[in-house]
């Protein structure tokens, strides 16, 4: 007899049961920008950490759910970006959420690393700036770091 | 399905869960609050979080807090009036 193994085209374990509308992808992406126009108006030189956590703690509920790049790509989409393939979650978020005018390619970079660096070392949201500043010697720091992993120099 | 909410959006949840319940009679509960919380995902007053354990919670933004807080002092200013 033969036995069928069967096996869903689609994971539920990470389903949270709440589907995610392009609204809500795109009321996400307007409190980023929200909180990137206040972080350009502050003097404080560490308020970028609130803008970079909001946008790793976003990218990581996307990630528990197994949705990232999808999700990434709707949120590049609605913004009027034209996305790739298999966008990198960090950047796209942070591409949708700033215009392109005004954060130049290498900041996007730096910021994307940084964030992929902290996601690699499990770091939660509400350390992300004690683990950037204090523990890995800042953002650049943690952007050179996760390049010399990918052993680029 | 549970749904892990912080304390605030929990009672509004839970209140238009009671004033929409009779309309999805057929729905189970789970469904009807799933349903909820998209709605004010799309309106900006639920989002998503990491739990301290890696699992999905809702709670309020900030948004909403401004809104009740707002809402609230118009009750409080109508009343003494």
């Amino acid at each position: 007899m033969q036995v069928f193994d069967f096996k869903p085209k689609m994971d539920y374990t990470h389903f949270c049961g709440v589907a995610c509308s392009d609204a809500a992808i795109n009321e996400e992406t307007e409190r980023l920008r929200d909180l990137w126009q206040k972080v350009q108006v502050s003097r404080d030189r560490d308020a970028i950490y609130e803008y970079l956590r909001a946008a790793y703690e976003l990218v990581l509920c996307w990630k528990g759910e197994n949705q990232e790049i999808q999700r990434s790509r709707r949120a590049l989409k609605i913004n009027g970006l034209a996305p790739s393939e298999e966008p990198e979650p960090f950047a796209a978020v942070i591409a949708a959420s700033i215009s392109p005018k005004k954060l130049d390619r290498r900041q996007l970079s730096k910021y994307s690393r940084a964030l992929r660096y902290a996601a690699s070392r499990q770091c939660r949201p509400r350390d992300l700036k004690r683990f950037i500043q204090d523990r890995r010697g800042g953002l650049n720091a943690c952007a050179a770091k996760y390049s010399r992993r990918l052993g680029r120099q | 399905m549970k749904y892990h909410m912080d304390s605030k959006l929990r009672f509004w949840v839970l209140a238009e869960y009671k004033n929409t319940k009779h309309q999805f009679s057929a729905l189970k509960r789970s469904k009807i609050i799933a349903g909820i919380l998209s709605q004010l995902e799309s309106v900006g007053h639920a989002s998503r979080y990491i739990r301290k354990d890696g699992r999905l919670g809702w709670r309020a933004t900030d948004e909403m807090r401004e809104e009740l807080f707002k809402q609230e002092q118009g009750a409080i200013y109508s009343r003494r009036n």
